[in-house]
């Protein structure tokens, strides 16, 4: 079950583009319109809102500044499209009752723009159970003379409307040295600046956090915002194919939180 | 499910799996990723030691083959690089496309790593590079970053398997991206098979009315590239059909000042 955000960085506006249409032409037989909503946690509950329809191969784009009128300061706008309409107010995240697709996901595009441009992935983000962990190896930092700032965007949702505060962890995956420590929270998007924690084009980080998942991304963009760079990291699982992908994932996980000691 | 929906169904998924399984298990896999050499594009890969990452103790210096390929899959070169271990090596495919004479201005490429760490093995697993690619256009200030998408291509000793799945029905896939008549786009279709596939591209405006469509034929290891622009629609939408299980292509997006490139 997913949701779609509209994302949200320093000096960028978020949009995202839901799509009626499947991706294939063969898992779901999508014929009908399904209905935009805007979800928000807000006083401890999650609250719903109708934007519209979108009908059979009908496509449209929300802009963070028309839709962050239309929920409290600082809370995440998570888009759905569903056959019917999602609960007014809800004590658990609502599920959307939607077409899903396989191969591949059903998918929307995420980006971010500047003034003069845009950048974007095509993407979801899951509802995450509490207290599962987070590792990642992010190889995206740019360092350039003429001034570039970098950002983890780190994506989270679950199913309690709460912001429940957690430590990310960076490493340097070479010497095992903790670079930096910031906060996080559930159902946000956690912009933090990579800029500060010393790191260059030959240093690997490892973002950790023992007890909150997230979707990384990794923005990049100049001063000037002329440029802009988006994408996230697979997964630890994705490091290998077919066998026991996940025992993988957990061998990954254990190994590198037994080394990563503050 | 019922009898009528699985049988249904059966066609298009029955030993019709994304990727195969390698025969061998000290296969190395890698994904067919996209290189463009040109006075406008350098292509860069983030090479990593991704074997050293399963492991706590230091190891012995591992290396990973970077193999080239043309876009019509013939092999350019192979390029052997000594690995960092947990640091992160930032490589310049059009300076090693230097050592070739006219691979063209793009192509594919595969990374193998040298090293099977003891439980990927124990796991029946197997080690996959599906990791970061990076773009400069124009010589962009900044290097716009894409994912590996696929487990395509897998060697044993000096032989190289195609993993990437395929049908007998023609299947679509219906990129969920909105295109504008302010840019212009390259659509870029791998072939992880082991056949010459026929990749089609059609370009449909918001009614759902075809604007273009465009016809490659595609080699194993090989990449078909659609240029795609329109002026007198607003937006349009793309379909990539053929029979490949999962076309899902590379989407790179330009004008005069800007570029950016995701997958699809």
């Amino acid at each position: 079950m997913f949701f779609f955000p509209i994302l949200k960085a320093p000096d960028a506006g978020g949009f995202t583009t839901l799509c009626n249409f499947s991706p294939n032409n063969w898992e779901v037989n999508c014929v009908n319109s399904q209905i935009v909503s805007l979800t928000y946690a807000s006083d401890g509950m999650w609250h719903s809102h109708q934007l519209g329809t979108l009908k059979n191969n009908e496509y449209k784009t929300f802009d963070s500044i028309e839709i962050e009128r239309l929920l409290p300061k600082g809370e995440v706008p998570l888009l759905s499209l569903s056959r019917i309409p999602l609960p007014d107010v809800s004590e658990e995240i609502p599920i959307p009752e939607t077409l899903e697709t396989t191969a591949p996901t059903w998918r929307s595009t995420l980006g971010l723009y500047t003034e003069y441009t845009s950048t974007s992935y095509q993407g979801e983000i899951p509802v995450f159970p509490s207290g599962i962990s987070f590792l990642s190896f992010p190889p995206f930092f740019q360092a350039r003379e003429e001034g570039v700032e970098n950002y983890a965007l780190l994506c989270n949702i679950e199913k309690d409307p709460i912001h429940r505060e957690v430590e990310i962890e960076i490493y340097n995956a070479k010497n095992k040295a903790l670079l930096g420590t910031r906060t996080a929270v559930s159902n946000q998007v956690n912009v933090i600046s990579l800029d500060d924690l010393g790191l260059n084009e030959k240093i690997l980080p490892v973002m950790s956090c023992k007890n909150m998942a997230f979707v990384p991304l990794y923005f990049s963009r100049t001063k000037d915002g002329n440029f802009l760079s988006l994408e996230h990291t697979h997964p630890p699982a994705s490091l290998v194919t077919h066998g026991d992908r996940f025992g993988a994932q957990k061998h990954l996980k254990q190994l590198w939180f037994s080394q990563l000691l503050k | 499910m019922n009898i009528i929906k699985r049988i249904t169904r059966a066609r298009w998924t029955y030993k019709q799996s994304l990727t195969k399984k390698p025969k061998e298990l000290n296969s190395r896999i890698s994904d067919l990723f996209i290189w463009r050499d040109s006075q406008e594009w350098v292509t860069f890969f983030e090479l990593t030691d991704i074997s050293a990452l399963f492991m706590q103790e230091k190891q012995d210096i591992h290396y990973a083959d970077i193999v080239l390929f043309s876009s019509v899959g013939e092999k350019i070169l192979t390029k052997k690089v000594k690995l960092s271990q947990n640091q992160r090596m930032v490589i310049n495919l059009s300076e090693i496309l230097l050592q070739a004479d006219n691979s063209g201005e793009f192509g594919t490429f595969a990374v193998f790593h040298s090293y099977i760490p003891e439980v990927v093995s124990n796991l029946n697993s197997f080690i996959a590079e599906r990791g970061y690619l990076s773009y400069t256009y124009k010589a962009s200030p900044l290097r716009s970053y894409v994912h590996g998408n696929l487990d395509a291509i897998s060697k044993y000793n000096d032989e190289y398997s195609m993993l990437g799945g395929s049908g007998i029905l023609k299947r679509e896939y219906a990129l969920q991206y909105e295109l504008n008549n302010k840019s212009n786009y390259d659509i870029v279709v791998v072939n992880p098979s082991d056949k010459v596939k026929k990749i089609t591209c059609k370009v449909v405006d918001s009614d759902n009315m075809l604007i273009n469509q465009e016809i490659v034929k595609v080699k194993p290891r090989g990449v078909g590239i659609f240029p795609v622009s329109f002026e007198y629609q607003k937006s349009a939408r793309i379909i990539i059909t053929s029979r490949l299980v999962m076309a899902r292509p590379l989407v790179f997006r330009t004008n005069d000042i800007f570029f950016d490139a995701c997958h699809g």
